[in-house]
């Protein structure tokens, strides 16, 4: 398993742990593509709110996070919050607004101080 | 979005109302063709930023615009220093355009400049907070009404000076001083600031469109403000700039089109500074929301309703400094000093932006020296026009120093608070998560 899908395997195991924050996001449908500048890619299914599926390989998505190999693995291990590699330009994200707002909420709930 | 969109967004993001009023005083200042050859010249400037902007964008889509591409070129402490001065500038005019509402709204009824002014403030705060945002295409139809009606109305006095055998007059004044005319191109700037903003909406359009929109903006801007500025050379009436409640838009409205065109164009200036408010609040509330989250401002603006979305602690702020600005400009009579920074700010926001443009990552490996050294020297340039405008801002200058002191520093206090890395050890998976949101 290559580091990007462990990272993201552990963003994910954190966000089900957190019940109420799932059960706010029921209705969300979107599939989430995460990229490192190194190459390496997941991507991750959303339906109703949960974590459906996740492939370590790159495919069409709504919203798509790209960032190098470290920011990228700091963030879904909650090192660290995206806001700040994102205010900075290190992490870009493309995609609908709404999910984009969406999933930059569940990270900074996630993400601790 | 689409490359219309982009470009309705661009141009009503850079059209405010209180621009109009900035450019009847260029005119006033350098006089006929010279405000209208300013305008120009500036707009050649924003075509190059334009070029500039569309590659910073490309390679760093991110919609945290400015602050990401100076940081990636120059590191954080840059970013910040630039891009929060240029904001809280922005906020800063906010004030000066519920002025302009105000004026606006006394003007068709008996409400007074200060209520008007709130209720401008207070009802897009409102719409704000519950989560609502003006659609891009409403957002696009009150841009393109706007400019069309505006400058379909221009061509009345135009042509009316042609008909009295006074455009020559009207048009060809005596030539202004050099620094004159070169505080004007600075000033100039300010009429196009925000254009590159639609940079930030590379998130959710391709980066051909942004690139496209953004040159497409700039061309339809100076076109606009050109023909403004040639209308006001040729007013008839001479309305007096310092009469009370005297808004060049309704003069002109008033003078080529009668009541009826009066009462459309004030509907319209309002409506486009609703929906240019409304984007503008959302998009700083996000911008505090994450400098709070990364502890460049205080924690509580970090936090995000959970069924809007929207960071209500962050909007109620801006609604106090927005409030506060719009004090200032009618108490402090601050609606010149407001326009006059904001312009500063653009020009080294600007400079800023050319340099980053030559730097890695963006400037590309094969970049010849002319084009780096024709970047730096219009970014040297920029910089010059920036102390043009505070050189020559007369009256105002204290002022005009005073603001771009307090934005300056601010950015130095949040630079120092926020450029460190924000690291912190991972949570056990069933640890309480962190205090953000509802």
């Amino acid at each position: 398993m290559s580091r990007l899908a462990a990272a993201a395997e552990h963003f994910v195991a954190a966000y089900h742990a957190h019940a109420a924050l799932v059960a706010q996001q029921a209705g969300w449908r979107c599939v989430i593509g995460l990229r490192t500048s190194d190459g390496h890619a997941v991507t991750v299914r959303v339906d109703d709110g949960r974590i459906v599926a996740m492939a370590a390989e790159a495919g069409p998505a709504d919203l798509l996070v790209t960032a190098d190999a470290d920011t990228l693995d700091d963030v879904l291990r909650l090192r660290r919050s995206p806001n700040e590699p994102y205010l900075f330009g290190e992490l870009t994200v493309q995609g609908a607004e709404r999910d984009f707002v969406r999933l930059d909420y569940i990270a900074t709930r996630l993400c601790p101080r | 979005m689409k490359t219309g969109d982009l470009v309705a967004t661009s141009c009503g993001t850079a059209v405010a109302a209180v621009c109009v009023l900035g450019l009847f005083h260029l005119q006033r200042t350098l006089g006929g063709a010279w405000a209208a050859a300013a305008v120009v010249l500036a707009g050649l400037v924003c075509a190059t930023l334009a070029r500039a902007f569309g590659r910073l964008a490309t390679i760093v889509p991110s919609g945290a615009g400015h602050l990401a591409y100076v940081s990636r070129a120059f590191g954080r402490r840059a970013g910040i220093a630039t891009a929060v001065p240029y904001l809280l500038l922005t906020l800063a005019l906010v004030g000066a355009e519920a002025v302009v509402v105000g004026l606006v709204v006394a003007r068709l009824t008996p409400l007074p400049v200060p209520a008007g002014a709130l209720l401008f403030l207070v009802g897009t705060w409102a719409v704000c907070r519950a989560g609502l945002r003006v659609s891009y295409r409403a957002q696009a139809l009150a841009t393109w009404t706007l400019l069309l009606g505006l400058g379909a109305l221009a061509l009345g006095p135009i042509a009316g000076a042609a008909w009295r055998g006074e455009l020559g007059a009207r048009l060809l004044p005596p030539a202004p001083e050099a620094s004159a005319f070169v505080a004007g191109v600075g000033q100039a700037l300010f009429l196009f600031m925000g254009f590159e903003l639609i940079a930030c909406q590379v998130e959710i359009a391709s980066p051909r469109a942004v690139r496209c929109a953004l040159g497409v903006s700039v061309a339809i801007l100076t076109a606009f403000y050109g023909l403004l500025s040639l209308a006001f050379a040729c007013l008839a009436s001479g309305p007096d700039p310092h009469a009370a409640g005297f808004v060049p838009q309704l003069a002109l409205a008033e003078e080529a089109g009668g009541p009826a065109a009066l009462v459309l164009v004030a509907l319209l200036s309002v409506l486009a500074s609703f929906t240019s408010f409304n984007g503008a609040l959302l998009s700083l509330s996000r911008f505090a929301y994450a400098l709070a989250a990364q502890g460049a401002l205080p924690r509580r603006l970090a936090r995000v309703d959970a069924i809007t979305l929207v960071p209500r602690a962050a909007l109620d702020v801006l609604l106090g400094l927005a409030a506060g600005a719009t004090v200032l400009v009618i108490a402090g009579d601050g609606l010149a000093a407001s326009i006059l920074a904001a312009a500063v700010a653009a020009a080294l926001m600007y400079a800023a932006a050319m340099l980053a443009r030559e730097r890695a990552p963006f400037a590309e490996p094969a970049r010849g020296w002319a084009a780096r050294l024709g970047g730096a020297a219009l970014a040297l340039a920029l910089a010059g026009l920036g102390i043009g405008v505070l050189m020559g801002a007369g009256a105002a200058r204290g002022s005009v120093a005073a603001l771009l002191v307090m934005a300056y520093g601010a950015a130095a206090l949040a630079a120092h608070r926020a450029a460190r890395p924000a690291r912190t050890a991972a949570p056990r998976l069933t640890a309480a998560v962190g205090a953000h949101g509802d």
